[in-house]
């Protein structure tokens, strides 16, 4: 089959592009499956000549890797007080300080191996470095403007609102698949440890779900109880920290204009960052720096993309879903290069959000070895490598009474918690939309409460939580 | 196996949202000085007044939160840097319903925002002043004046560090202007907040 673009979103000063492949395993399905997708993102400064304009262009994961950054930095950016700006323009902060030496370890990590992360360059100009997207037209970094960088997170987050990998094919049909089986012996090929070359293998020939799929926006909206600006977007906030003074406590130092005293273009590299000072680790965006499986470009990135053969999420897809959305492409593939652009195709997307189950589960972290067939009993599975994922699971059969609302919905909740090595949790992210909005119905423990036994070998653990709408509960094991 | 469970409490539905349970009064202030600012940045850009405000809250349905003028009014006037006695509490579901109207408002005025930005980096870019633009001129004007007539400490807060301030309530408006504004502001209330 020919490769052709899916979607492309086109705010004003940028142009993403998703082209795919479709896979001859969409006569397995009922959806279009795709493969090999790429993407072509172009940023359009009027001001450049066009054969300077840049293009980067890249696969999936690096998609991933930078829809990631961007949200991250963009939060960042904005969790920023304005008080802490005016280092952003003390002119004796160094270019090197601009550098996000700032994030923690364990947050560089996590998108360390694309490369792909920004900096700010003063309070108008930010640097995006491209890391593995580089190219010799690209160059190593791309100086982005506000405008350019709210384009752009716009852009990816619109896809990221729209393509679904599937986290599993769902439907009591898979077993009846060759696709279906060859990938139960994908799962077992990885649980014994082989190569990612062979499971990758494995998995282009047999796994349609760890593809982008289109989604067909025209459902008509029932079953959904909250308007689209509801208040369940909203995540919910960390443990109680300390007291904190007000970070906008206009005592504290406001920062000084943008020096322009020294004829500083807003992308000067002397404007110090000092944005980088934020300590991202604070972020709480769910999809944050934090998510070690995110889209990471690992080598055993093979394995991430190995999906959930579980009857979750997908299993509760209305066959609605199951057409490639015509009318959405070449609305959005004819958007208008207008200002205010944006506008039209948000709106569409937001209803496509809210329309959607699973528009809003993270892209980038199909679950990885999962238990097919979650033990109700003993809560062990062959895939629980830590007793921890058993034991989360056992608490939720325990806990997790579906509210009737839930039922309606027809839709699994899947959170990603993050376990301290005392066995207390440390994060908890709600998985789209749902999630966020029924965390209260979940009886989830608090963070710090002491919640499964401690890990004995390893600091953090993480463990994606489904909740079915029928009762059942699933773990497995996320990231390394 | 799991010895150490938490056992099963029942939870209202709407403050457990918060996970941790209340935010501590601390934080809550904080929360209500900051949203009372990025209220500000919009009055000053958009001119948006109360009457709008409680337009964006009857679309978004939530006049149980915020009914009338009074209860806006005080609303604003829960936050710390206020001028005046008798605050109100925000509670949690109070501010999320702010930051519900404000992304709404942000949104109705994207262009305007997105126009003001455009505006000072260009401005910036050739080295100019943000007041020699109209729009970013009057934005920053009344954002000083209301900012001195209504904080405590208005009159004592140098204007270089209010136009800043303005600046970069401006950017961050047009964040929040977009699809996932309110995530974005709520996620950056509540990292604000708990920032020590």
């Amino acid at each position: 089959m020919s490769t052709s673009v899916l979607r492309r979103y086109t705010p004003p000063t940028c142009t993403l592009e998703i082209a795919a492949t479709g896979s001859a395993l969409s006569r397995w399905t009922d959806r279009m499956v795709l493969k090999n997708l790429r993407f072509y993102l172009s940023f359009d400064d009027p001001k450049l000549p066009s054969e300077k304009q840049v293009t980067i262009k890249g696969d999936r994961t690096q998609l991933e890797a930078l829809c990631e950054a961007v949200e991250a930095y963009v939060q960042t950016v904005l969790n920023q007080p304005s008080g802490q700006l005016s280092l952003l323009n003390q002119p004796s902060n160094s270019v090197e300080s601009a550098n996000p030496v700032n994030l923690s370890q364990t947050d560089l990590h996590k998108f360390v191996e694309a490369g792909i992360y920004l900096q700010p360059k003063g309070l108008l100009a930010h640097e995006l470095c491209l890391g593995s997207l580089a190219s010799e037209e690209s160059g190593a970094t791309i100086r982005l403007t506000v405008l350019q960088l709210f384009d752009l997170a716009n852009a990816l987050d619109e896809y990221h609102a729209e393509a679904l990998i599937l986290p599993a094919l769902g439907r009591p049909a898979w077993l009846k698949s060759p696709a279906g089986w060859a990938r139960a012996a994908a799962a077992l090929v990885l649980a014994v440890g082989a190569t990612s070359a062979v499971a990758r293998f494995v998995m282009d020939v047999s796994n349609p779900t760890g593809h982008l799929a289109a989604t067909n926006r025209q459902v008509e909206i029932t079953g959904i109880q909250s308007p689209p600006e509801a208040p369940p977007n909203l995540p919910a906030p960390p443990s109680p920290p300390a007291i904190s003074p007000l970070p906008l406590d206009p005592n504290a130092p406001l920062l000084p204009p943008k020096p322009s005293g020294e004829g500083q273009p807003p992308i000067d590299p002397n404007s110090p960052a000092s944005i980088s000072a934020v300590p991202v680790d604070q972020l709480p965006a769910p999809k944050s720096l934090s998510d070690p499986s995110a889209s990471i470009p690992t080598t055993d990135g093979v394995t991430t993309e190995i999906p959930a053969p579980t009857e979750a999420p997908v299993a509760t897809l209305p066959p609605e879903f199951a057409q490639p959305d015509i009318a959405r492409t070449s609305a959005t593939a004819i958007a208008p290069i207008a200002p205010l652009s944006p506008s039209a195709p948000e709106i569409g997307r937001d209803e496509a959000r809210i329309n959607d189950p699973l528009a809003d589960a993270p892209i980038e972290s199909p679950p990885v070895l999962t238990d097919e067939t979650p033990v109700a009993t003993t809560g062990g599975t062959v895939f629980d490598t830590y007793p921890q994922v058993a034991e989360v699971r056992q608490y939720f059969e325990e806990n997790w009474q579906p509210p009737d609302e839930l039922a309606q919905l027809n839709q699994a909740l899947q959170y990603r918690l993050i376990l301290n090595a005392d066995g207390t949790i440390e994060r908890i992210i709600p998985i789209g939309r749902a999630a966020a909005q029924f965390i209260d119905r979940t009886n989830m423990p608090l963070m710090g409460d002491p919640f499964v036994s401690a890990l004995e070998d390893r600091d953090q653990l993480q463990v994606r939580l489904v909740l079915n709408p029928d009762g059942k509960v699933q773990t497995f094991q996320e990231g390394n | 196996m799991p010895s150490t469970i938490k056992p099963d409490t029942p939870k209202p539905a709407w403050e457990e949202l918060t996970l941790a349970g209340q935010p501590d009064p601390s934080q809550l202030d904080n929360i209500k000085a900051q949203l009372d600012l990025v209220l500000l940045a919009l009055e000053a850009l958009a001119k948006v007044g109360s009457e709008a405000i409680l337009q964006a809250a009857a679309d978004l349905n939530l006049t149980d939160v915020v009914a009338d003028r009074v209860s806006l009014w005080r609303l604003r006037q829960s936050s710390p840097l206020r001028r005046g006695q008798g605050r109100k509490r925000l509670d949690v579901e109070e501010a999320r319903a702010l930051v519900l109207i404000i992304c709404h408002l942000a949104k109705q005025q994207q262009e305007l925002i997105r126009r003001a930005v455009a505006l000072l980096e260009q401005l910036t870019e050739q080295d100019r002043e943000p007041h020699q633009a109209a729009l970013l001129g009057d934005y920053l004007d009344t954002f000083n004046n209301t900012y001195q007539e209504r904080m405590e400490d208005g009159e004592r807060t140098p204007t270089e560090q209010l136009t800043n301030l303005a600046l970069k309530l401006l950017i961050d408006l047009l964040f929040y202007s977009a699809p996932n504004g309110t995530r974005r502001l709520w996620l950056a209330l509540l990292d604000r907040s708990t920032r020590s």
